[in-house]
């Protein structure tokens, strides 16, 4: 912050925060003018194609690139061999991944040679003519990979790596990379004194993000320097990575990120970007490696789970205690796994009042392809379980299930980990609504059934509460804010702008917001977990208040008083005695026509909060479904969604999240999967296999009320949005083909399954 | 679905350069090109016209829709020489202001800008080149229900809005066009 502090915070100038206003990117990428890093195209540009194991889990025996390396417009081809330091491992977490696999393949689809040529089809020519001969291991599964005589994913010691927590402290062992476990109150006496006890399997499968513009890099070695573009939602943490696999220091590696075509949580951490820029370093030349769809989905997708849970409550449905043993395949490496086992981990109990929790949560290594983040994880996996358990209880105790919940539901200030700050949000006001909105339940036609359901998002938010910012405004009123935050969809770009116009008091119109750049941008430790508008939008707002403190002394000096009798409103300074000097005479008394003033905006350090979660992102969420008796089909009538964004810098940027969210959320709970073979191979390769979405898929009512209490910790009292219908939505669809006696323990709830439990009714007994 | 183009059957090697003609956009291109090129590397890679996006390569998701002889065809599963002595229009023609589709393109990217219907933006320009030549065929009019939409736009995949908002910009588009006529109903697909 500068010296002269602004004292009066700005009124509203322009009226921006809370205003709907038009993405200034939206008429771009209409017609077609935004760019994304597959767009680039740089002189001298090389493209890359990779080869990828046919196989589970084998030794690499041998490579031949003799027949190869005769290909027409090859230039050439990569191995591991090719690697320039001794640091052949990356991962944020565990230091368990190769670039290329060099000694042995650990799943179908795994990297294994790159090919770089002047174009696409001469690089895949080349690569059908290279020549791998593999040794096959035994492979292991989330069924087998916990077995005494388990063959070992990594029977080599595994590294941490550089992003530790306390909270997560992953450690290889056996086939697991990380095991959480959470025990508070007497879970064995909690279970004595139950009245009612609820306990099944359940499984979760596993799904693929499906961002729509597939993993694309392109990388530039200049001496000992990397260049790299890509579409991914953490250059800060891709620049951590790549300077250590190539020996740099951060400031050799610079990354830039444009427009980026959704991200979901796929685009989070490294993905290709070792590739591209292993590639490039071999031929002093940019190289472009794009993926397929079919690629993207073998380079990160949604961990799949097996998990055993249990509900006791006592007979007034007091819950005493909530069990669970959780599996998580993470595939044949880390990743963001740990993070997603602890997310689910602590997601597990909800925002109830149990006497007792007893949480296990193990993440697994396995031969498949690697997991990591989609959109609410942990709440996504387990919310639905818990909801379906207490709709059960209700059952047994003979209580209506929103009683049931009004009697259990966390208040603000409860304890959902001992080790984390407590629940910052009210429920129990979107407990009422959920139930108004669902009094009235609609008459089914013949060979119908209609049921409903509620569920509650609630998910641990903001990663870290870290942020920077820098702010510029120019002489002739034109602001930019330069923040390292990336634009994957969700308009990030729209609403730092608004906040900038608010604090300066120009128009939206004078504010432009790059893309980010790890050689220019301030560090930001990433794009997810909801974090940008709360941590980045705090830091963006205090970049701009230091702005207009530099202009208050200025304005101060002008009307002959001191600084602290200065107010800034409507895009004025004005004195006590109300002499008023506008913004512009100010921003005249800068150097010449490209002067500018430079704020700056820090979050974290002095006395900003260091507890975690930053914020704890809820959204309360009601469902009602139709289910044809005679096809198991499920058409979802209504969904409603109550998102708790604390204050809504753009309410409809919130609303389109919420709706987004909701379909994916839909895809994920009845329609979408990834199925494995025996050897990991992908049975549902493409998007003709596996089926997401489509318009005629969603709701027929879609609704979604902001819950507003100005509470959260980012500018003007906002939290971050678009994560918690992924655990709501699922759990309130569950619920309510629970409500029509349909069983749900395993999703999808495909046509086939809801069929099966409709035509199984009465004579289907616990597991 | 796309049309039929010309089948080739007597090229001896798929990296044969075979000679194109064609109008894009308006303007005649002749060139030679790969008898394997698909459409979308054409126009993308040859051309720069990269408004067109490739996202599925199995026809499923329309990012890469492009009109061909005013019908919407996936470009990813399209070959450039089908295009030979056809008229090829991509969001760059689309979104001219001297394109005779601009008219509708233009209502539609207006209210796709209203609605927020554009997130990442990867998927709006085949929905707009799809929407805009359903209307101008008439599959889509003032008297479209939301099922007919929603059908008309089975070819198109978005990840990022929940078509939700995209739905209501199509609503109030078709809202303030003409009442169709009987033989409204006749043309195009999705
Ligand atoms: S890329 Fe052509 S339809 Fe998906
Ligand atoms: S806006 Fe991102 S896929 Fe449609």
């Amino acid at each position: 912050m500068s010296d002269t502090e602004i004292l009066a915070p700005p009124t509203v100038s322009g009226g921006m925060i809370g205003e709907s206003v038009a993405r200034p990117d939206a008429r771009t990428k209409c017609r077609g003018e935004a760019v994304y890093v597959g767009d680039l195209e740089l002189p001298g540009m090389l493209h890359a194609k990779v080869l990828r194991s046919p196989v589970g889990h084998a030794h690499v025996e041998r490579i031949d690139l003799t027949a190869a390396a005769r290909t027409p417009g090859l230039v050439r081809l990569v191995t591991a061999a090719d690697l320039p330091s001794a640091n052949t491992r990356y991962g944020h977490i565990l230091r368990d991944q190769p670039i290329l696999a060099d000694d042995v393949v650990r799943f179908v689809g795994e990297p294994v040679v790159i090919a770089v040529a002047g174009d696409e089809a001469a690089a895949t020519e080349a690569l059908d003519l290279v020549d791998v001969s593999y040794d096959p291991l035994p492979t292991v599964d989330l069924d087998t990979a916990l077995s005494p005589d388990a063959p070992l994913v990594h029977p080599e010691p595994v590294e941490p790596s550089f992003l530790r927590s306390p909270l997560v402290d992953a450690l290889v062992q056996g086939n697991v990379c990380y095991k959480y476990t959470h025990r508070r109150g007497e879970p064995d006496a909690a279970l004595a004194a139950a009245a009612h006890v609820v306990e099944h399997d359940y499984t979760f499968p596993s799904a693929y993000q499906y961002a729509m513009e597939p993993h694309s890099a392109i990388a530039h070695r200049q001496g000992t320097s990397l260049s790299v573009w890509s579409s991914c939602q953490h250059p800060f943490l891709v620049r951590q990575e790549l300077a250590q696999l190539f020996g740099l220091d951060l400031d050799d590696v610079r990354m830039q990120v444009l427009f980026v075509g959704g991200g979901y949580g796929s685009k989070s951490y490294t993905t290709i970007e070792p590739m591209a820029c292993l590639a490039a370093w071999c031929v002093n030349a940019p190289v472009r490696l794009v993926n397929t769809v079919e690629e993207s989905i073998l380079t990160t997708r949604q961990h799949n789970m097996r998990a055993r849970v249990l509900t006791a409550a006592g007979s007034d449905g007091r819950v005493l205690l909530r069990r669970a043993e959780i599996l998580m395949d993470t595939g044949a490496y880390g990743t963001n796994g740990p993070t997603v086992a602890f997310m689910t981990g602590v997601s597990a109990p909800g925002p109830y009042d149990w006497q007792a929790v007893d949480v296990v949560a193990r993440c697994v290594y396995t031969n498949r392809c690697p997991a990591g983040s989609y959109r609410g994880f942990g709440s996504s996996h387990t919310q639905w379980i818990g909801e379906s358990q207490l709709d059960e209880i209700a059952q047994l105790a003979g209580l209506d299930r929103f009683e049931l919940r009004r009697r259990n539901l966390l208040p603000r200030g409860g304890l959902i980990h001992s080790d984390m700050k407590p629940l910052d949000a009210d429920l129990r006001p979107s407990l009422d609504r959920l139930e108004n909105a669902l009094a009235e339940r609609p008459s089914p036609a013949p060979g119908r059934r209609i049921g409903t359901g509620i569920g509650f998002g609630v998910v641990p938010a903001g990663a870290e509460p870290i942020a920077n910012a820098v702010a510029r405004l120019r002489r002739d009123g034109r602001a930019r804010v330069i923040v390292g935050t990336t634009e994957i969809g969700q308009g990030a770009r729209t609403v730092f702008a608004q906040i900038a116009a608010h604090v300066l008091g120009v128009p939206l119109s004078a504010v432009t917001v790059p893309g980010a750049d790890t050689s220019v941008t301030p560090y930001d430790r990433s794009t997810g977990a909801s974090r940008s508008t709360t941590m980045v939008g705090l830091a963006v707002e205090r970049a701009c208040r230091d702005i207009v403190g530099q202009l208050a002394a200025t304005a101060a000096h002008a009307l002959g008083v001191s600084a602290e009798h200065v107010v800034y409103e409507q895009a004025c300074f004005s004195a006590a005695d109300g002499t008023m000097l506008p913004l512009h005479d100010v921003l005249a008394t800068l150097g010449m026509a490209g002067d500018e003033l430079v704020g700056r905006g820090r979050v974290g350090g002095g006395a900003d909060p260091t507890d975690s979660p930053v914020f704890w992102e809820v959204c309360g969420s009601a469902a009602v479904v139709e289910v044809d008796e005679r096809t198991g089909g499920v058409s979802v009538q209504h969904t409603l969604g109550l998102p708790d964004v604390g204050t809504a810098i753009h309410p409809q940027l919130v609303a389109v999240q919420d709706s987004g969210c909701t379909v994916q959320a839909l895809g994920q709970t009845l329609l979408e999967q990834l199925v494995f073979g025996p050897d990991g191979a992908l049975l549902t390769p493409s998007l003709v296999q596996y089926r997401v979405p489509l318009a005629g898929d969603i709701p027929v009512d879609m609704d979604c009320e902001l819950v507003e209490n100005g509470d959260g910790p980012g500018p003007f009292g906002a939290k971050g949005c678009g994560e918690g219908p992924f655990g709501a939505i699922p759990a309130a669809l569950v619920t309510a083909l629970q409500d029509v006696g349909v069983q749900v323990r395993d999703l999808p709830v495909t046509p086939e399954r809801v069929w099966q439990s409709l035509h199984d009714e009465g004579g289907h007994g616990d597991s | 679905m796309p049309v039929d183009g010309p089948q080739v059957t007597d090229s001896p090697d798929r990296t044969d350069p075979v000679p194109v003609s064609t109008t894009v956009n308006g303007r005649p291109v002749t060139v030679c090109t790969s008898a394997a090129t698909l459409l979308v590397d054409f126009l993308r890679d040859e051309l720069g016209l990269r408004g067109t996006k490739r996202s599925c390569d199995v026809q499923m998701c329309g990012t890469c829709t492009v009109l061909v002889d005013g019908r919407p065809v996936s470009s990813c599963c399209h070959l450039a020489v089908d295009v030979d002595r056809r008229d090829v229009r991509t969001i760059e023609g689309l979104a001219d202001p001297a394109d005779t589709g601009n008219s509708i393109y233009q209502l539609f990217e207006d209210a796709f800008v209203h609605h927020a219907a554009v997130q990442c933006g990867f998927c709006t320009p085949g929905f707009l080149v799809t929407l805009t030549s359903l209307v101008r065929d008439g599959t889509l009019h003032a008297g479209s229900r939301s099922g007919q939409i929603c059908a008309a736009l089975r070819g198109n995949i978005c990840r990022c809005t929940g078509y939700e908002p995209i739905l209501h910009a199509v609503e109030s588009v078709l809202a303030t066009l003409p009442t169709p006529t009987a033989s409204g109903e006749q043309g195009g697909t999705a």
